[in-house]
């Protein structure tokens, strides 16, 4: 069953059942209040009857039964019936309708006055005591007027009913398929998106509501798949790129040395320049390896406990024989005095990557200006922040540092790879903590590394 | 060396929604001025109660107390600790005025001429009374500087019209 059916369906039969509920308690309701209005008149006929006969040695006669045809109108059917009864002992001196059931009279007798209903015919029956004797005035009549009223009634609730039955099978029908077109367009939408037009987008409207809602959603996961495709190519095709460089760098070199004999000299001076080639080759698949190991053996490495201070300082000294003129600044002032609190459980030897790789970015994109490294612990955290003054990360390129081989427009002509950050990123994720990086083109950038410390990790993982 | 000491000393006004995500913003006040010695001044657009008994007992570091969440604070904490060189102090200001007039005279009070706004309207409170000053600090202060913010958590949209309910 289509979604539009079942949802016009259950709207009619909702609707139906409201609609039906409502009716027939205005029909009831109607009929209630038209008998008791009935049996009203029926009494007060009762009563006149009574009086117009039972007092009529009292009264001119002639003057009553003329006020009573000319201005009280007589009921359809009316009869009038008039029964001499002992009212204290609560027996009739003639004999009573059988029809009637002998509860009417009973009540007439306890109450003074009862009504029934029998057929089309309205019974009330009231006790007249008068200087005579005591009396049971029955009165009945038909309500053909009522009954034509409630007929009427009945018939236009009928009518009604079928009517806004059609009117909203209708509208509900029409009202759905337009609340479901917007599903249909998208369905059609998507539909034509295939890997080679993943930049195709579905139309979005203003609003909140859930469609709007999952136009967005299918928006961001093609956003998102189309960064990984487009990353996925810019991978293989950098890969490609920095693996052929020093290949054909080797494979010139090898060509030039075998295209006529050459001095020893000469060949030595080959010879090294295949070795620096080679070497950066080396480092390359070194650093994809690495790569491809923090992707898929996240839970296979040694835990170690590390003073982060220790680290650092290493780290710090490593780089002073790499990069000698770095001007990195070590701020240990907030180091809390508990070793837990700035010790924590991971690889070293990952970590030392991670933490090389950043702080050799900040060197390097700074040009070795001023560097700052600060450790602070904090709520079973250990936060280093690695603050330089270099040319920055474009506002719009900040959202792809984390991606191998991606690398900035303002930093093209400086040596890099591209997956220092990203393996670092990885490695710090591994240890289930937090980088972030806050950087603003030609002011500086600011690192943000959070660790769980010794104290987190043993209560949070054990 | 006083007047020196002096000079370093920088006003920065932050817009803030009391969210962690836009704590990100003294992160940037702070990469915008390494050279200075900072006072964070959080501005929070907050409109006045509507009834006199609101408005006698109204306090702005209560308003600001029932704002801040643990996050908030526990964030807030962090971020000096970390940046405790370059941030002197964090403090708290609400603007309960309407328009750039009243803006103005607020910022005469406050005396900074320094800003940092997020580039893209990243600023929301659940909180009906907050508003968001970012347009009046863009529109008045004289040093503005704009910076990307990203938001962990998408802004709702909470407009509601009957219309809507046929434009389908």
């Amino acid at each position: 069953m289509q979604l539009r059916t079942k949802i016009t369906t259950v709207f009619i039969v909702l609707t139906s059942l409201f609609l039906t509920g409502v009716f027939v308690l205005i029909y009831f309701v109607s009929k209630e209040y038209t008998e008791n209005e009935f049996y009203l008149r029926l009494s007060q006929r009762a009563t006149i009857a009574a009086e117009a006969y039972l007092d009529a040695d009292e009264m001119n006669v002639d003057i009553y039964d003329d006020i009573r045809i000319k201005h009280l109108q007589t009921l359809p059917n009316e009869k009038e019936v008039i029964y001499p009864v002992d009212a204290e002992l609560k027996i009739p001196l003639t004999s009573l309708n059988t029809e009637l059931p002998k509860t009417f009279f009973e009540k007439i007798f306890n109450e003074e006055y009862a009504e029934l209903k029998s057929g089309d015919y309205y019974y009330t029956g009231l006790l007249y005591h008068d200087n005579e004797g005591d009396f049971i005035v029955v009165l009945s009549a038909t309500d053909l007027y009522g009954f034509a009223k409630l007929d009427n009634l009945r018939n236009t609730l009928i009518i009604a009913f079928f009517v806004s039955i059609v009117f909203i099978f209708i509208l509900g029908n029409y009202y759905a398929k337009q609340a479901l077109s917007p599903i249909s367009r998208i369905i059609n939408k998507v539909n034509s998106i295939r890997a080679e037009n993943l930049s195709l987008r579905l139309n979005t409207v203003d609003g909140k509501d859930e469609l709007a809602e999952l136009s967005q959603t299918f928006n961001n996961m093609l956003d998102r798949l189309q960064l990984s495709f487009d990353l996925q190519s810019n991978f293989i095709n950098n890969a490609s790129h920095e693996l052929r460089n020093p290949l054909t760098a080797i494979l010139g070199q090898t060509e030039v040395a075998l295209s006529k004999k050459r001095s020893a000299e000469e060949y030595h001076s080959i010879l090294k320049k295949i070795d620096a080639e080679a070497s950066r080759l080396d480092f390359l698949v070194n650093g994809l390896l690495k790569l491809a190991k923090t992707d898929f053996d996240s839970k296979g490495f040694v835990i170690d406990a590390i003073r982060i201070d220790e680290l650092v300082l290493d780290l710090k000294r490593n780089i002073d024989v790499a990069i000698p003129n770095n001007k990195i600044v070590l701020d240990f002032e907030e180091l809390p005095k508990n070793e837990d609190a700035i010790t924590l459980l991971g690889s070293d030897s990952l970590l030392r990557v991670a933490l090389s790789n950043v702080f050799e970015n900040a060197c390097k994109f700074s040009g070795n200006k001023r560097v700052e490294i600060k450790i602070v612990s904090d709520l079973g955290n250990i936060l280093i922040s690695i603050n330089d003054e270099g040319v920055g990360i474009p506002e719009d390129e900040l959202k792809n540092i984390f991606e191998p081989f991606f690398r900035a427009s303002n930093v093209r002509e400086i040596d890099g790879f591209g997956f220092g950050l990203p393996l670092a990123y990885r490695i710090i994720k591994m240890h289930s903590g937090e980088i972030r990086v806050i950087s603003q083109k030609d002011k500086g950038t600011l690192v943000k590394i959070k660790l769980p410390n010794k104290e987190k990790y043993n209560s949070t993982f054990q | 060396m006083f007047a020196q000491k002096l000079e370093k000393m920088k006003k920065v006004l932050i817009p803030t929604d009391f969210s962690v995500d836009s704590l990100q913003l003294v992160e940037y006040a702070v990469l915008n001025n390494p050279k200075s010695k900072l006072h964070i001044i959080f501005v929070a657009g907050f409109r006045l109660p509507d009834t006199r008994w609101g408005l006698t007992h109204f306090s702005q570091s209560e308003e600001v107390h029932k704002q801040c969440t643990d996050d908030f604070i526990t964030a807030k904490r962090s971020l000096m600790l970390e940046h405790k060189k370059s941030i002197e102090t964090i403090s708290f200001e609400l603007f309960t005025g309407e328009n750039s007039f009243a803006f103005q005279n607020f910022l005469k009070q406050l005396n900074a001429a320094d800003t940092i706004i997020p580039k893209e309207k990243s600023l929301y409170s659940r909180n009906k009374k907050w508003f968001d000053t970012t347009e009046f600090l863009r529109k008045n202060v004289r040093n503005v500087t704009e910076v990307p913010v990203g938001r962990a958590v998408e802004i709702p949209q909470l407009k509601f019209s009957l219309i809507n309910l046929f434009n389908l």
